[in-house]
């Protein structure tokens, strides 16, 4: 393909003055200089640096045809993931990102720029679901690119035409264009002039004017086409062919619907061989992923099922590829749970394939954690028989702490058998994502299962094991605020956050058991002083018990820290208050 | 590529080394009587080289410095980075000076050159008319006229319509109309950035140019209007930039395989038509078929195949804005529609025929009494609209009559060619 785009050879007595553009340095440099671990110039540095200079090394590299190419396509990615509205600008000797200065054009970088803004290429925004692919695509179109005419042209047109997929490309009017549209001579007044003197004319002649087979003509006119301008003057001044807002919005979402394009350019790729021959299976399946990626809908699936039911062996290699795309997360991010979309969702769950469902539902928790109308929905799904479903589609490696907490919830608090179901899943999840299975359960469904949750703690690490923690702080149970008690003093309260700290200690005073840790857990030397604060703090609610711990000893003098030994003051000066 | 076009570029090419060696040395010469004044002798041989520079250039040229860009006989040179800058300069202290064009006859002598030289470097400092008052034989310029600036882009909207109008209607002329040649995807996308350009520029203008341009509806006419109905439908809802581009060279593709020289074939017939040409085209994408023309072809094949369910919202569109083009110039009758007849005629079929929304989204684009128009003002006078009337007085548009504008104090009446021939 690349002989069929017009090239100029390095041979041809015109080179000399147009000096090729200088690979320097390509992939290595541009690596050094976005390899993390050796560009201790990288951190610090701003993204409207470093972008550009990542993005202009992956051109220079494309000129090398380098292998690092993947790697710098990912590289680029990530960094402008990080930023995900920011807009390359391009000019014809610099590249900044918005509008901030990044890299000058100079003897090695950046020589593409001029060609490419010749072209007319102004701005470049990477699109949420770009891949390493669309990334070099676009770097290797770009090495290419040289100031001639034809070259530049087909550039144009290659961006014109979304060939640069997954970016949003702002393309400008090109110099051809304007230089055409100077000195032009037409005038559209002369043409008005002339066209009403005609229509004029004939109106004045028109008394005079026999009906002629044309007039005739004219006049029959009107029925067949049913064309009335008096009927469509009175009709638009009542307004009836304005277009409303709902209208408007009702359209422009129609037409952009990802689902009904992948449908039909899927099927017009199935229809015409032709086309099927310029396309890779790979290429549409990633087309068909940009596609939902923007806008898609419950249809998603309809498309899906009529894919997998043809035995043609292009649309098979099509869902092969489509199964490692993360259609399901698409779908779960675009999905609207009203009554028809909840409806669908239980079919869908029901029926499709097993990579879909399973994607679908790890989505859908995530957006549940922010949404609870969303969770009462899925909770409709899970109450009304799919709840088994649901459970045997999720990857329990996949599952993370937000998921496993709003599928708990849901599972526990609505579905029948919810919380045995939950139980059961957690036995084969990782510990951090048990934590949070048991948390969203409710308290009675944690009863009896002590050990395994004093054991369970013991191997999550704090951070993972919050949720549980906070949840058994708030069960009020006896036996819970037992484990919660030894949690606290095996573990002796190191990574806790503050807030469970604080609750759990608040919790502990309940039970004498629960008191008789936070005495324990306030002596111990092993724990933190910001712990023992917060132990001494609680049981400064209890003063009965305060006063085992807050007589002055040796131990407080020598081995206690200033925190601590400032509470236990402050305790005895409050006593000494009291009982004066 | 032929022996004769490769012996024609490869002239192109040297032309271009040679017309950048005069613009370096036109920069070198403009730089250094800047700095050293008119007397050193550096200035005098940079004189000398410019004139040498000339003479291997081959006059007679012209260097047109437009926008960021630079031409030599309207044709755009390849330049590297630092041509580029001296070209930049040199447009810039010219642009100064009034003038946009340098038009080199002869060679002038070289104290001809040096005072040349002195002017530009009056150029560089700022505005002067210093150009107006000076003559060099051999040597003409000129501002080139609707260039506003040298930052491209800043061309009079209504002339940048006009042009890419006619042009988008020339270029169309040579496109295949019903003949099942392969479709030139190049050429179509050409014609459609034109119109999308139009568009953005002054929707009202490219209204008013498309329908008043002179010439007959043409398949080739038919088949550029209806592409734009849909450019300019799809453009006002912000519907996203690759499906309005597809949808529109879909209508410019089915209008050139399905009108005929009056009146034309059914959509669906237009369609599959069609099909076989834009199928046919080779692909000239290094990575395959652009997304573009995908997405062309798919409409294509969904437009002849309509009992497809869940097709895109647009194929209503695409289907409106081919009829209106059919009915333009219908079978039966001899004489054309005009815009307004043919929106009178899809309104009156709204909800039968024509899909009401998109009936309302094209009124809505074209206006209630669209420009280009024909109306009767309140004193009898008949006029052509130029702009659309003011929010909520749709019928108080602006009207060209008599050579003047006028704004009418009372609502216009419409009136259709066909219309006031058949005695209505």
């Amino acid at each position: 393909m690349a002989s069929e785009l017009p090239q100029v050879p390095a041979s041809t007595p015109a080179s000399p003055s147009i000096r090729p553009r200088t690979p320097g340095g390509s992939h290595e440099d541009t690596m050094r200089a976005m390899t993390p671990n050796q560009a201790s110039g990288m951190h610090g540095m701003k993204a409207s640096k470093v972008i550009p200079a990542a993005f202009d090394g992956l051109v220079r590299s494309s000129t090398v045809r380098s292998n690092a190419l993947p790697a710098i396509a990912r590289r680029i990615i990530d960094l402008w993931s990080e930023h995900p509205n920011a807009a390359l600008r391009i000019d014809a000797t610099a590249l900044g990102l918005d509008d901030q200065e990044g890299l000058t054009a100079n003897e090695t970088e950046g020589r593409w720029l001029l060609p490419a803004f010749m072209a007319g290429l102004r701005v470049l925004r990477l699109r949420e679901e770009a891949g390493v692919w669309d990334v070099m695509r676009l770097g290797e179109e770009l090495c290419q690119v040289e100031p001639f005419p034809d070259t530049l042209a087909a550039f144009r047109d290659w961006l014109w035409s979304d060939g640069a997929e997954g970016f949003d490309v702002e393309l400008q009017v090109s110099f051809m264009e304007v230089l055409e549209s100077s000195g032009t001579q037409a005038s559209w007044e002369d043409w008005s002039a002339q066209a009403v003197r005609s229509l004029t004319g004939m109106m004045l002649s028109r008394n005079m004017m026999q009906i002629s087979a044309r007039d005739v003509d004219a006049a029959a006119l009107r029925q067949p086409f049913q064309m009335s301008l008096l009927a469509f003057q009175r009709e638009t001044a009542s307004g009836a062919r304005t277009l409303t807002a709902d209208q408007e919005t009702y359209l422009r979402l129609g037409c952009d619907q990802g689902a009904s394009w992948a449908d039909v350019e899927m099927d017009a790729v199935l229809q015409h061989p032709e086309l099927r021959a310029m396309i890779a299976p790979d290429r549409l399946a990633r087309r068909i992923v940009s596609l939902m990626s923007a806008h898609c809908d419950i249809r998603l699936l309809q498309f899906l099922t009529s894919l997998s039911a043809t035995d043609d062996a292009y649309s098979k290699a099509v869902l092969s590829n489509l199964e490692r795309e993360p259609l399901g997360e698409i779908l779960a991010r675009h999905i609207v749970l009203d009554g028809p979309g909840t409806a669908a969702l239980g079919h869908c769950l029901a029926r499709s394939p097993r990579h879909l469902s399973s994607g679908l539902m790890h989505g859908l928790l995530e957006r549940c954690s922010a949404d609870p109308l969303l969770m009462e929905a899925l909770s409709r799904v899970a109450a009304q028989g799919g709840a088994e479903r649901m459970l045997s589609v999720l990857d329990p490696n996949r599952l993370n702490l937000p998921q496993a907490l709003a599928l708990s919830r849901m599972m526990g608090q609505i579905v029948r058998g919810g919380c045995e179901m939950v139980l059961k899943l957690g036995e084969v999840c990782p510990a951090g994502v048990r934590c949070a299975l048991l948390a969203g359960l409710p308290s009675r469904a944690l009863s009896g299962n002590e050990p395994k949750i004093l054991k369970l703690l013991s191997e999550a690490n704090p951070e993972e094991a919050g949720p549980l923690l906070g949840a058994l702080a708030q069960a009020r149970d006896p036996k819970l605020l037992g484990v919660l008690g030894q949690a606290i003093l095996s573990s002796h309260g190191k990574g806790w956050s503050l807030r469970i700290l604080k609750s759990s200690c608040e919790a502990l005073l309940s039970t004498p058991s629960g008191c008789e840790s936070l005495v324990r857990l306030a002596r111990s030397s092993s724990a933190g002083a910001d712990v023992r604060v917060v132990a001494l703090r609680a049981l400064e609610r209890r003063p009965e018990i305060l006063s085992r711990i807050s007589r002055w000893s040796i131990r407080e003098a020598l081995l206690d820290p200033p925190e601590v030994r400032e509470r236990l003051r402050e305790v005895r000066r409050r006593e000494s208050e009291e009982n004066t | 590529m032929s022996t004769t076009q490769v012996e024609g570029s490869q002239r192109d090419l040297a032309h271009g080394v040679e017309t950048l060696a005069v613009v370096r040395e036109l920069f070198l010469l403009m730089r250094t009587a800047s700095s050293h004044g008119p007397d050193h002798p550096l200035t005098h041989r940079a004189a000398a080289s410019l004139g040498a520079g000339l003479k291997e250039a081959v006059p007679p040229f012209s260097l047109q410095f437009v926008g960021r860009a630079l031409f030599r006989d309207t044709m755009l040179l390849p330049m590297d980075l630092e041509a580029y800058l001296n070209a930049l300069d040199v447009g810039r202290a010219l642009s100064n000076l009034e003038a946009n064009e340098l038009s080199i006859e002869r060679v002038p002598d070289d104290a001809e050159l040096l005072r040349f030289g002195c002017a530009m470097a009056r150029g560089m400092a700022g505005p002067s008319d210093l150009l107006t008052v000076t003559r060099i034989d051999g040597l003409k310029w000129r501002e080139i006229q609707n260039v506003a600036s040298t930052d491209a882009e800043l061309v009079d909207p209504g002339l940048f319509v006009l042009t890419q109008i006619t042009l988008a209607l020339a270029e169309a002329a040579k496109l295949p109309a019903a003949t099942g040649e392969p479709w030139p995807w190049v050429a179509g996308v050409s014609v459609i950035r034109r119109l999308e350009r139009a568009v953005a520029a002054d929707r009202a203008a490219a209204i008013r140019v498309m329908d008043l341009a002179p010439g007959d509806w043409d398949v080739a006419r038919r088949a550029v209007s209806a592409s734009m109905d849909v450019t300019m439908v799809l453009r006002s809802l912000s519907v996203s930039n690759s499906t309005a581009r597809a949808s529109a060279h879909a209508t410019l593709i089915l209008g050139m395989a399905g009108y005929r020289p009056r009146g034309g074939a059914l959509l669906a017939l237009a369609a599959e038509g069609a099909m076989p040409g834009a199928m046919r085209a080779p692909v000239t994408s290094r990575s395959g078929v652009e997304p573009h023309r995908l997405r062309t072809s798919a409409i294509l094949h969904g437009l002849a195949h309509p009992d497809k369910e869940n097709s895109p919202r647009v194929m209503p569109l695409v289907d409106l804005c081919y009829e209106l083009g059919k009915a333009r110039r219908a079978e039966a009758v001899p004489f054309d529609l005009t815009r307004v007849d043919l929106l009178a005629m899809a309104s009156a079929q709204a909800g039968r025929r024509f899909d009401p929304d998109w009936v309302n989204a094209l009124v809505s684009v074209c206006g209630v009494i669209p420009p280009g128009a024909f109306v009767r003002l309140p004193d009898g006078r008949v006029g052509s609209v130029f702009e659309v009337g003011p929010e909520g007085q749709p019928f108080r548009p602006k009207v060209l009559v008599d050579g003047h504008i006028a704004i009418p104090d009372a609502p216009v009446s419409l009136v259709s060619p066909a219309v006031v021939q058949a005695g209505g």
